[in-house]
């Protein structure tokens, strides 16, 4: 294959929050894979309480194709990995200026709290702990050109879950 | 000397006298943690030590405790819980609650297994907990303030929106005795009036940021575990019904299956056929948004509810239950729409559902004998099936005025006060309320009758047929017809429900629901995991039967009997559909007989007794006991 045929059929996360049922598995197996505990406030995705509206949104990162992060950084620190497409932060080069917290469309882009350091997703190196955890389906992992059929038969079938 | 590392525990109790405003962390005894586990046991424990009979539930001297478990906030599934633990405010004696959610997860990321409140502030107060940092700080601005009002505030005065807060409403200062501790605005620790508790001590609120997590022990077999988890939970039987219906799946089972569904105060045996297609879980399923899930809960059996029609078409809230159908039922409301207003009400509010639906259906009996008029209720109608006036009297309730104020102190103690006979008419095992019919079966009558903290399935009903699997005997809970193996039934389910509250996991994906779901072997393997300690599935069992044993003692201290392990009259002569019709009083006796004896417990008392106590590793308590005069030496 090409290099734009790799592009093209890679492997990328989606979300629908319709089925998002705020259980923060994804958060948790999140932290889990990257640090070796349990501690959803260091996860890289976020489930977004929005209590006075009912709503959990699931946010993820999208590794945009034209990343405001990455043209952001000052110094230069955020690349996108040639394999997984994903968009990541070198931490040996990142001063922790935060300027693609800032730019980032989605605010996606985690300070951590325990290290105050600049995080972001990197795809769990192309197997993202998040899609394979949720229970529903609300986040989920498949081909870029995939993902929109899948969101569109979600939409038309109106149905969240089936019924027994 | 270095600190041992721990694993699953955090390893620090806080303790807050809230008189004299002193905050003191201590490490959580080792001992503690290994003979009760944590949430429930270390809590019941805890008020054991802590309590003396002479201490009102609303006494600066009670205790309110919170407990999570080892496996909260872990990634095995369902680790969302945590348990509430007081001298209940209509028990009068042993009162727990648990709750799910986000908030005891986010208590155990900031490094805390348990926080214990005494005492009582001079003026509202809440704790804020940020990680290391923990603090009281002025609640005025919200004492007052409903659920829902006071959650927003405090997020805006941290200045974080994605804290974590365990608060009372309305209810709770009050001292509503069916007020409730909620957490996430939906959930609720409603069991116990532990919230009318928390508001006799002014304390408004906990509000927690946890970013230290959790660490355990064997890193590299968790992610395989959850997945093995997972898979058998969604391949056990309920699984679907559950993660689609939730709870309201029950109703069905109860109406159709067993012809039983508290109505119209235990006055109907069911939800009338004409009535029920409005009501029931089909019906239910109309109302569905979305679905919503505690933390790490691959179950959801929560949902996001909308109104369809009438008055309440347009609210839109976090789901109810089975429990507050119960309370249209029991009111006499055929309407799934009133349902939901209530429970977002009750939620608001910050009172358990089921409570003023049942002091409320006590009175519309009232009420229907003639016992009662407007002039008493302040010109409130209260007919069978009026909504407005159900919602009117809640407001009266939660706020005690008028009419109100009796209704507040739940139907035992109203019905005392108001005297008239009208106690016949109160639905209640030591102050708790009936919500599944005793007389649908032996078990189910057993267990309501000697549940620790008043009428209550979630202690030892046997719901599955868990018992019959772990000693390998025939055994069918949904026959419930017969006395034979019920007492070991019930045990087993009290001491491994008892494990279950401690450790904590939720009980809709354990045997308590399910037998081909997790149970004690799961809860070794997963303890193993975590905190890396080899327990065996009857070591666990076995420090079930110490916590009950413990939680037993503290309503004996109180004076709970034998005599209070019983129900109203009227399900002793008032038969129903079931096959065994009503409770015959001698096989009653005769199955309670059978049951202390298998318990080691003294037959004639119900007291637990010096000899199993000290066999379970409680000669502190055996002592106790025995100086009170209340055992024998």
């Amino acid at each position: 294959m090409s290099e734009d045929e790799i592009k093209e059929k890679r492997m990328m996360l989606f979300t629908d929050e319709r089925k998002c049922t705020g259980c923060r598995t994804c958060e948790l197996a999140c932290a889990f894979y990257h640090y070796k505990e349990k501690n959803p406030a260091r996860a890289l995705l976020r489930i977004i309480k929005l209590e006075n509206k009912l709503r959990d949104v699931p946010v993820v990162c999208r590794h945009c194709g034209k990343a405001p992060c990455l043209e952001a950084c000052p110094v230069g620190a955020i690349s996108r990995n040639k394999d997984t497409g994903a968009v990541v932060i070198n931490q040996d080069i990142c001063i922790g200026c935060r300027a693609c917290v800032e730019a980032c469309p989605f605010s996606i882009i985690i300070v951590d709290p325990k290290t105050n350091k600049v995080t972001k997703c990197d795809l769990c190196g192309g197997n993202p702990r998040c899609a394979m955890v949720c229970p529903t389906g609300a986040v989920f992992f498949t081909r870029q050109d995939v993902g929109p059929r899948i969101l569109m038969r979600n939409r038309l079938e109106k149905k969240v879950l089936e019924k027994p | 000397m270095e600190k041992e590392k721990i694993f699953g525990w955090a390893g620090t109790i806080i303790r807050v006298d809230l008189t004299r405003e002193k905050i003191v962390k201590q490490p959580l005894p080792k001992e503690l943690a290994m003979n009760f586990l944590g949430g429930a046991g270390i809590n019941a424990k805890i008020l054991y030590d802590e309590v003396g009979p002479e201490i009102d539930p609303f006494d600066p001297e009670n205790r309110l405790i919170f407990g999570t478990g080892p496996l909260t906030g872990t990634m095995i599934p369902t680790s969302a819980r945590y348990t509430v633990t007081a001298k209940g405010a209509f028990t009068f004696a042993f009162a727990d609650s648990n709750s799910g959610g986000h908030f005891g997860p986010e208590l155990k990321f900031a490094g805390y297994d348990h926080i214990i409140f005494q005492g009582r502030a001079t003026n509202p107060v809440y704790l804020w907990i940020d990680d290391d940092k923990v603090e009281l700080r002025d609640a005025s601005k919200i004492w007052g303030k409903d659920v829902f009002q006071s959650d927003d505030i405090l997020k805006e005065e941290i200045g974080d929106p994605d804290i974590k807060i365990a608060l009372i409403g309305p209810a709770g200062e009050n001292l509503v005795r069916d007020a409730a501790i909620m957490n996430d605005r939906a959930r609720a620790a409603g069991w116990g009036g532990v919230g009318a508790v928390m508001g006799s001590k002014k304390l408004k609120a906990i509000a927690v940021r946890g970013t230290k997590g959790v660490q355990v022990a064997h890193p590299d077999k968790i992610e395989d575990l959850f997945q093995k988890c997972v898979e058998m939970m969604k391949g056990s039987a309920k699984y679907k019904w559950y993660s689609y219906y939730g709870k309201p799946w029950l109703t069905w089972l109860r109406n159709e299956k067993q012809k039983s569904n508290p109505t119209k105060n235990f006055n109907l045996p069911r939800v009338p056929a004409s009535e029920f297609p409005k009501v029931d879980h089909e019906a239910f399923a109309k109302h569905i948004v979305r679905w919503k899930g505690c933390f790490n809960c691959q179950m959801h059996c929560g949902h996001v509810l909308r109104g369809l029609a009438g008055p309440f078409k347009d609210v839109v809230g976090e789901g109810y239950e089975y429990n507050q159908m119960i309370d249209g039922y029991m009111m006499g409301i055929f309407d799934l729409n009133f349902v939901l207003k209530w429970a977002v009400e009750t939620n608001r509010l910050g009172i358990d559902c089921d409570g003023p639906a049942y002091a409320i259906a006590w009175a519309m009996e009232l009420w229907e004998r003639g016992l009662i008029s407007e002039k008493d209720t302040d010109g409130i109608k209260l007919e069978w099936g009026n909504q407005e006036a159900a919602l009117a009297m809640l407001n009266k309730i939660v706020y005690r005025e008028g009419f109100g104020d009796l209704l507040a102190e739940g139907t035992r103690l109203a019905a005392r006060k108001f005297g008239k006979g009208t106690e016949k008419f109160a639905h209640q095992v030591k102050g708790g309320r009936i919500e599944i019919d005793p007389r649908t079966g032996w078990a189910t009558a057993l267990s309501h009758a000697t549940s620790t903290r008043g009428s209550d399935h979630l202690k030892g009903m046997p719901l599955s047929n868990a018992y019959g699997k772990w000693y390998g005997v025939e055994y069918n809970y949904a026959d419930d017809s017969s006395t034979e193996h019920k007492p070991e039934a019930v045990i087993f389910f009290e001491n491994m429900n008892a494990v279950i509250d401690s450790l904590t996991v939720c009980k809709n994906v354990t045997w308590t629901q399910s037998e081909d779901s997790f149970g004690l072997p799961e809860f070794a393997e997963w303890m193993y995991a975590v905190t890396g300690y080899e327990y065996t599935p009857e070591q666990l069992l076995r420090i079930g039967e110490r916590i009950y044993n413990v939680e037993r003692a503290f309503n004996s201290k109180c004076g709970l009997t034998r005599d209070d392990d019983t129900f109203p009259e009227k399900f002793f002569t008032e038969p129903i559909e079931s096959k065994i019709k009503c409770l015959d009083r001698e096989t009653f006796e005769k199955l309670k007989d059978r049951y202390y004896m298998l318990r080691g417990w003294d037959v004639k008392t119900g007291h637990p007794t010096k000899a199993k106590l000290e066999e379970l590793g409680l000669s502190d308590i055996a002592s106790d006991l025995v100086k009170r005069g209340i055992i024998q030496g």
